[in-house]
């Protein structure tokens, strides 16, 4: 009788664990079913039922086809890096802002990889979020997470399931192309933060892997990646400089510092004007600056 | 890293789980750890220092105390009697051993003491030194003195709280011989940082816990599918409700809004529900989290809404919490010499009720000094034990007088109608209590509390404006399905039912539905992802 009551638990245990995996395996499938309902990229005509962090990230994807020549990747730092309009006027490409507040190397990557339907001249990779952290912990997580969005998008979007419904207005978003025109000044008050060291800033591991990433895709689809450091008087530095130096240098990519004292006479940063918040972003003037100096940079390459 | 991240349940614990199960039995604590202090890392590897230190006075006061406890049997043992004594002279032999049993009690004592105080020190100096130092400077200015203290920049380790007050009990346990000492340093750092344990307890005692932490059990599939299902309903609790609620309780206490009557009853009742689903969701999901592994984590929550008075109401609230306070300071403060005394004097002088009256007081005042203090450095954390000590004096007063009131209209303490009142006078003394709780200062809560009676009409909520509180109408449905499912659990669970028995025992076809709807609705409602500010757990940050 023991041994019959034994014999049947084990077979339970067999089954349960059986039905555990089958479990998951169904629900592998269904998240890969909602993460299709719910992407608003794939329809093309929902761009807008995203979270406004997302919104020039659905925008770029939804673009027509080959009609973006020039990408833009990165932080609030790319975001109003480049203003669109006008650099198409002095260079006759259309630039696209793909950026997201507080991006990360891993969404920069997956982005890059979802724009199958672009082929760009130029990948500006603005190194904000290259050089940004310094916890490894916190950025190996949200590579994860951010990898884990990718397979399954329904975890990005779910959030606009009220909308989705119908229970809600969809947010209405004007993108101008990912620019963030800033017209507020407050000036930077510090002093010359570009103070020559021979030291190199740290890169984190998992930054490094998504950066080699964007590096691969970039050859294997015969696009320009250029890294440019947007003007950050705040947190940028000459150790910064040094490691995305190097890094450019491995990796032979063109590296444009806009911090440089030498470029930004050239562009004629005025500190009092300029700046959006005291020196973390440029305003729209600075923009202005800005996309002046790199239209020339480069249509002159 | 916590419980409800994509992280913890589809790397951390798939990853722990499968080395727990590939390496032998014996080891298996050893995973254990190793994922403990990787999961305690994800938060500060720096400050793992602090839980270390912890252990290794635990540690070694316990093996100090159980080599004191061998010193002296070995003494009395060995005991003699005084030369030129009768030899059989038993009565001196006796008092001999008694002077030795005592000498050696008062050593273990001494070291009791010494392992408390450094325990206690370090959880004091981290947690309330900017207090003392806020209310030094304050006290500094009013007499007009110009010397102010700077604060000091301390940043709290997590769980210190949690894992101070496991230490304490370790060590008052095996000075109680209760449990023998931990001779491997390495697993009683486990049960200091157990990871399912380490953000929000439940405080466990080392007796209840440490044979199935380090027996190393098989992974049992009907533990882990039960185990997975209650993460599951932890994590619903979580970010569909509590999440959910968490705008409008904050809406709600902000000061500068001037809050009419309602309104601050609405704030009193959402931050109660709000704080039970954020706290209560998280223990499910620490102790689905160790059952996975075979380990029982005690109960933090028993369905404290339907307790009939503020005693009642702890007995199934934080209970890992109240029978702390009730086995290491209760009970001691009853047996005190103090306590003792006061029997001693009373006797024959005051009636046998107002003897109880006093000597529960003088037993119950440091549980509940405590326990506000536990909660935090705030003045309304110490008015809010204050306030519950004051409750249940009240209650244990008038009791006798109610009984009594009861007895003459000819009702038992048991009828339904009674029971209702009963359970409705605890939940005004449970929002009170939590109005202070939650308010920014004790001077908010005494304003909120006196707007009480301005403009407290109901329908000011209904008219549309709970609507402004950061949640909408699908957001209200959501929170209102949502609590009714949990009420519905908790009513099963209170007439005896074992739900996720249950759950598991049903026909595969119920079983996998309501799985699913679970799943899908903390996939699809629940506040997580890019777009949402976190949530922190309420309890977390004690």
């Amino acid at each position: 009788m023991k041994q019959e009551e034994q014999e049947k638990r084990k077979k339970n245990t067999k089954n349960l664990w059986g039905e555990m995996f089958a479990f998951a395996v169904v629900w592998g499938i269904v998240l890969l079913g909602l993460s299709f309902i719910c992407n608003p990229v794939r329809t093309r005509n929902r761009p807008t039922y995203v979270q406004e962090r997302d919104a020039y990230v659905a925008a770029a994807l939804t673009q027509p086809e080959n009609s973006i020549d020039v990408a833009v990747l990165g932080d609030s730092e790319a975001m109003v890096l480049l203003w669109p309009e006008l650099f198409e006027e002095r260079t006759g490409k259309n630039a696209f802002i793909v950026g997201q507040s507080g991006q990360i190397a891993a969404e920069a990557y997956y982005t890059l990889r979802d724009m199958h339907n672009q082929s760009p001249e130029y990948v500006l990779l603005e190194t904000d979020m290259l050089v940004a952290s310094t916890d490894e912990r916190k950025e190996m997580i949200s590579s994860y997470n951010a990898f884990l969005q990718e397979l399954f998008p329904v975890l990005r979007y779910h959030v606009m399931w009220k909308e989705s419904m119908g229970l809600k207005e969809p947010p209405v978003i004007k993108h101008d192309r990912g620019f963030g025109k800033r017209l507020a000044a407050e000036p930077y008050t510090g002093g010359e933060y570009m103070t020559s060291s021979q030291k190199k800033a740290k890169i984190m591991l998992t930054t490094s892997v998504y950066f080699n990433k964007i590096v691969k895709l970039c050859r294997e689809r015969n696009i320009r990646l250029v890294l440019v450091s947007g003007i950050v008087p705040n947190s940028f530095n000459y150790e910064k400089h040094n490691a995305l130096q190097a890094l450019a240098d491995e990796n032979d990519l063109t590296y444009i510092d806009l911090n440089e004292v030498s470029v930004r006479e050239e562009m004629g940063i005025d500190n009092e004007t300029d700046f959006l918040d005291g020196g973390d972003h440029v305003n729209a003037s600075g923009s202005i600056k800005v996309t002046e100096y790199l239209s020339r940079k480069l249509t002159t390459e | 890293m916590v419980y409800y991240k994509l992280m913890a349940v589809f790397v951390f614990l798939p990853l722990t789980m499968l080395f727990y199960k590939i390496i032998p039995a014996k080891y298996r604590w050893i995973v254990l750890l190793i994922s403990s202090l990787g999961f305690y890392s994800t938060f500060s590897i720096k400050k793992l220092i602090f839980p270390f230190a912890a252990a290794l006075i635990t540690y070694a006061g316990g093996l100090w105390l159980a080599r004191l406890e061998s010193q002296a049997e070995i003494a009395v043992k060995n005991a003699a009697l005084p030369e030129g004594a009768d030899p059989s002279d038993a009565k001196a032999l006796r008092k001999e051993k008694a002077a030795i049993r005592e000498s050696f009690r008062k050593k273990s004592r001494g070291v009791l003491t010494l392992g408390i105080l450094l325990l206690v020190s370090f959880l004091l100096y981290l947690k309330y030194t900017n207090f003392f130092l806020e209310n030094l400077n304050s006290i500094l200015q009013r007499s007009g003195s110009a010397t102010q203290f700077p604060l000091k920049e301390l940043l709290l380790p997590l769980g210190v709280s949690f894992y101070t007050m496991q230490a304490i009990g370790y060590l008052v346990d095996v000075y109680w011989k209760k449990i023998p000492a931990q001779k491997n340093p390495f697993k009683l750092l486990l049960f200091l940082l157990f990871f399912p344990t380490i953000i929000e307890g439940p405080i466990a005692a080392y007796a209840d816990i440490n044979s199935s932490l380090y027996a190393g059990s098989d992974m049992d599939a009907e533990q882990v599918m039960k185990g997975f299902l209650r993460i599951g309903w932890g994590v619903m609790k979580k970010l569909v409700i509590a999440d959910r609620l968490f705008p409008a309780a904050s809406v709600l206490y902000e000061m500068e809004r001037d809050p009419h009557g309602a309104e601050v009853v609405a704030a009193a009742v959402l931050f109660t529900v709000m704080e039970y689903l954020d706290f209560s969701g998280c223990i499910d999901m620490a102790l689905g989290y160790a059952g996975i592994f075979g380990i029982r984590l005690p109960e933090n929550f028993k369905r404290p809404f339907l307790a009939k008075n503020a005693s009642e109401f702890w007995r199934r609230w934080h209970i890992s919490l109240g029978v702390w306070f009730k086995t290491y300071i209760f009970y001691p403060m009853s047996m005190s010499g103090l306590a003792k005394k006061w029997g001693k004097f009373a006797k024959g002088k005051c009636g046998p009720h107002l003897t109880k009256m006093v000597a529960s007081a003088m037993a119950l005042l440091p549980v509940w000094l405590c326990n506000g203090l536990w909660h935090g450095p705030k003045w309304t954390y110490i008015f809010y034990g204050i306030f519950y000590f004051v409750v249940i004096m009240l209650e244990l007063i008038f009791e006798p007088a109610g009984d009594k009131i009861l007895d003459a209209l000819h009702l038992k303490k048991d009828n339904r109608f009674v029971t209702i009142l009963r359970v409705l006078r605890t939940w005004f003394v449970i929002f009170l209590g939590e109005l202070f709780f939650q308010a920014r200062s004790l001077k908010a809560a005494f304003i909120m509390l006196s707007n009480v009676p301005r403009d407290f009409h109901i329908r000011l909520i209904w008219d549309g404006e709970a609507l402004h509180w950061g949640l909408d109408k699908a957001d209200w449905l959501i929170v209102g399905v949502g609590f009714l499912c949990v009420i519905i659990v908790n009513i099963l669970r209170e007439k005896g039912r074992d739900v996720l028995q249950e759950l598991v025992d049903c026909p595969l076809v119920l079983r996998w539905a309501l799985a699913s709807v679970l799943i899908f609705a903390i996939l699809m409602l629940g506040l997580y992802g890019p777009g949402y500010t976190e949530v922190d757990m309420i309890y977390a940050g004690f």
